[in-house]
């Protein structure tokens, strides 16, 4: 079920508040959200559910016998199992097609495709049952003895399909002790709508304004480039979005969960973009990989083949193509680079530094989101004029002014600006007084613009979802 | 203490909205069919386990919720605004509106598609018309945007180019040129189509290249039902009906319309009034959507005839062109298959052969059989 849908936001969400706020105690109300969030998967993944299921008894298992065995071999031994189970499922289902269809090409044999269908969200909640197991055999937490507030943390609906990637370790106190507030509700209230505003009103509108450019016949230079920079505004203002109404729902419901992105395009360096843009997934990586590898504690050479790897798996990460395994390894290598020397140059190099991380960003999108390797080359070379394209074309100059509003506000809303600016206003008593007024007002305005897009039926899809 | 008052505020609004919203929603009756797009709205779908492990019910269920959400219309309305005038955005869903007229954009030209449309044509020409003696000629109706899109910055077809295009493809056809004689106050403000009272020196033209008589003059009658155009409903903007006016003179009170489009004749009318009171008054015309329409005329020339292939602009313009016919065959290939006009149109001396079609219909002429 999608969040930006009128069974979510209409019959859905009204359900579960009720629901959660009647139910007596937190074992209740856990047990109301384990319940609902369990519907809300299955009306996506009818039969998927029941996948997800057996992942979270497995680790539910396996945590509480490395807990029964921990300084014991046989810790490690469940905790190997564990992992083998729960990669095993997602390699099962998410890269089996890749393996064989590269097997092919490789031999020239022709085993035939498994075409099984990716589970909704299985990275996302593989990756928090391996937090959740990593954490309880290295001794970070306690092994959950109650089956329902761990499968609450796997499966909570707000974050369960596209994150944040929440840690066990950062919800546990949250599953036995939160409480709901008229502040809390408010604020989450406010993130959630925000987060949907910037969903359907840029996040579309761009993903509309790619397809256009996919489906026409008179692609020039400046197109391949309206495409490009629409693509990265799309995935930014979709992904960050969602994670603004998880975050939202999150609070509303009394959790507090991680903060996913922080501005990535204010970043002055590839090193800085990748702090600021889906942090859960990287501070991931860099506590269960990269760290565990060695980080930088094994001089330069491990410490560059560490990053390898850990960029290879980012990009393997994202989808099962070598488009995504580029895409990971291209940041790796700007990433070495800026390590070596490059880092020290950009920091000196004020302006050009966010110039050079734009320009990469949004080729590395275009390489991300191409349906293959031919592809990305066809089109980053069309930008850069290898190719027949010509430089403009009507249709470039006749989309650029449709979507120049939404463009220029999702430049603006892609920095802290408008945050900025609502700081200022709020330094005065009166500044305050008028925000506090005009706030409401302007999240009931965003919210029934929203509604009216949605009933429309609105071009809405979630690019996060196939992750 | 103001932030306390605000979050209090933001609270009790927004729970209001969703929750008013939500059970509006959910206690509703559900509404069957949409006025302004033309369509049946969904209703609530079927309830089986195969519905629900395949995942039907769920998207059946979401296009219910979408369909049946209250104040519908006006939530349609508010997007409509929204992307006009809070986006800027030039079109919605490739519709916009400009010096007041309602369109559909219609970019790019298809040559593909111009090249099918020609195929049906010289399929029909050398299967049914060749070497019968009728004299076959050819018009390309100008849409809306031919007047319209370029000026106001949006993409344009280039119209020169198509209708010289089609006109370089089939030689054995006479090109009449019908460009001139009409421009953009001649169309519907909230619709695809042409006036019938703005097209008089339209049919003029025509009669004239065919060497066919024309009237001496009509009465023009004013219909008194509001016309939303199908702009109307696809653009969900707040437009001003149009209104549709129809010309009749004593020849065309004395014709006779008989509808072949199930195969056995049944009567027809030149306006129908019945089709004037549904859902899209401009299928007054000759009775709308039909594959197959004899239109006979008891003051025409004996043995004279006229066989219109058309779309729907003929159907507000053949009534002008009977005049000197006594009989007049109707048919509309997107209906009948092209092979079959040979079963019930039969073409020879004397008789005059138009194919007359917007460059709408030949820039998406897939739907041509």
């Amino acid at each position: 079920m999608l969040f930006s849908s009128i069974p979510f936001l209409y019959y859905f969400f009204p359900v579960v508040i009720i629901l959660y706020l009647i139910a007596p105690g937190l074992q209740l109300k856990n047990t109301v959200l384990l319940i609902t969030s369990l519907v809300f998967y299955a009306w996506g993944e009818p039969l998927y559910v029941f996948l997800m299921i057996l992942s979270i008894v497995s680790g539910y298992v396996f945590g509480l016998l490395i807990e029964k065995y921990r300084g014991k071999g046989a810790a490690k031994l469940f905790l190997m199992l564990s992992l083998v189970v729960s990669l095993g499922s997602l390699g099962y289902f998410k890269y089996a097609d890749f393996f064989i269809a590269n097997f092919n090409a490789a031999t020239g044999l022709s085993v035939p495709l498994l075409r099984i269908a990716l589970p909704i969200g299985i990275s996302f909640y593989t990756f928090q049952l391996l937090s959740y197991v990593i954490d309880v055999y290295r001794g970070n937490t306690r092994a959950q003895k109650n089956f329902i507030s761990l499968a609450t943390y796997i499966s909570l609906f707000p974050q369960l399909i596209a994150g944040p990637i929440v840690r066990y370790t950062d919800i546990e106190r949250q599953l036995g002790d939160r409480s709901i507030s008229i502040d809390k509700a408010a604020l989450g209230l406010r993130r959630f709508v925000i987060g949907l505003g910037k969903k359907i009103l840029i996040a579309n509108q761009m993903g509309e304004l790619c397809s256009i450019f996919r489906e026409s016949g008179d692609k020039s230079i400046a197109f391949y480039w309206l495409y490009a920079i629409a693509f990265t505004i799309q995935i930014y203002f979709d992904f960050s979005g969602y994670s603004d109404m998880a975050i939202g729902l999150g609070k509303i419901l009394g959790f507090d969960f991680m903060e996913n992105f922080n501005y990535p395009y204010i970043s002055g360096s590839v090193t800085e973009f990748w702090r600021r843009w889906h942090i859960s997934l990287g501070s991931w990586f860099r506590d269960y990989v990269y760290i565990p590898l060695g980080g930088n504690r094994r001089g330069a050479v491990r410490q560059i083949v560490n990053i390898l790897v850990v960029w290879f798996l980012t990009g393997f990460w994202h989808g099962a193509a070598w488009n995504f395994i580029a895409w990971g390894l291209l940041y790796a290598f700007f990433l070495v680079i800026e390590k070596l020397f490059l880092l020290k140059v950009l920091k000196k190099a004020k302006g050009i530094n966010h110039v050079y991380v734009m320009l990469l960003v949004i080729l590395g999108f275009v390489l991300f989101n191409a349906t293959d390797m031919a592809e990305a080359f066809s089109y980053i070379g069309n930008m850069f004029g290898i190719g027949n394209a010509p430089l403009v074309s009507d249709e470039f100059f006749y989309y650029l002014r449709s979507y120049a509003v939404v463009l220029i506000a999702a430049c603006i809303g892609a920095t802290p600006l408008p945050k900025m600016i609502a700081g200022k206003i709020e330094e005065s008593k009166a500044g305050e007084i008028v925000l506090a007024v005009l706030e409401p007002i302007f999240l009931m305005a965003v919210f029934i613009i929203i509604t009216a897009f949605l009933v429309d039926g609105s071009f809405n899809p979630f690019l996060y979802f196939r992750f | 203490m103001v932030q306390k008052y605000k979050n209090i505020v933001i609270v009790c609004l927004m729970t209001t909205l969703i929750f008013g919203l939500a059970i509006w929603s959910w206690v509703k009756d559900a509404d069957d069919f949409s006025d302004s797009e033309r369509r049946v709205l969904a209703k609530f779908p079927e309830v089986s386990v195969e519905m629900l492990i395949n995942g039907d019910f769920m998207d059946d269920f979401e296009t219910y919720t979408q369909d049946q959400f209250p104040m519908r219309e006006t939530f349609r309305t508010i997007k409509a605004l929204s992307v006009k005038n809070l986006l800027n955005q030039s079109d919605k869903n490739d519709i916009y509106v400009a010096d007041g007229y309602a369109s559909k954009l219609e970019y790019p030209l298809s040559e593909s598609m111009l090249d099918y449309a020609i195929g049906r044509f010289s399929f029909i020409y050398e299967t049914f018309i060749k070497d019968t003696g009728a004299d076959v000629y050819l018009s390309i109706i100008p849409d809306k945007n031919a007047f319209l899109a370029e000026e106001n910055g949006y993409l344009a077809l280039d119209y020169d180019y198509l209708i010289e295009y089609v006109k370089d493809k089939t030689p054995y056809m006479e090109y009449i040129d019908i460009t001139g004689t009409f421009e953009l106050s001649d169309f519907y403000r909230t619709d695809t189509h042409w006036k019938q009272e703005e097209i008089v020196e339209t049919a003029q033209v025509i009669l004239d290249a065919m060497g066919a008589e024309a009237p001496s003059g009509y009465t023009v009658n004013t219909l008194d039902i509001p016309f939303n155009g199908v702009y109307v409903g696809q653009s969900a903007l707040p437009l001003k009906p149009d209104t549709i006016k129809y010309l009749t003179n004593e020849t065309l009170d004395n014709c006779t319309v008989t509808s072949y489009d199930t195969g056995m004749p049944a009567g027809a009318h030149v306006y129908d009034m019945k089709a004037a009171e549904g859902r899209d008054p401009y299928e007054m015309f000759m009775s709308g959507s039909d594959a197959l329409l004899v239109l006979e005329n008891p003051a025409g020339e004996e043995g004279k005839e006229l066989v219109v292939f058309r779309d729907s602009f003929g159907s507000s313009l053949t009534p002008l062109l009977v005049e000197g016919y006594s009989k007049v065959t109707l048919v509309d290939i997107r209906y009948m298959q092209s092979n079959f006009v040979g079963n019930f149109v039969e073409f020879g001396e004397g008789t005059d052969v138009l194919f007359i079609y917007s460059t709408m219909l030949l820039n998406n002429s897939g739907g041509l059989k």
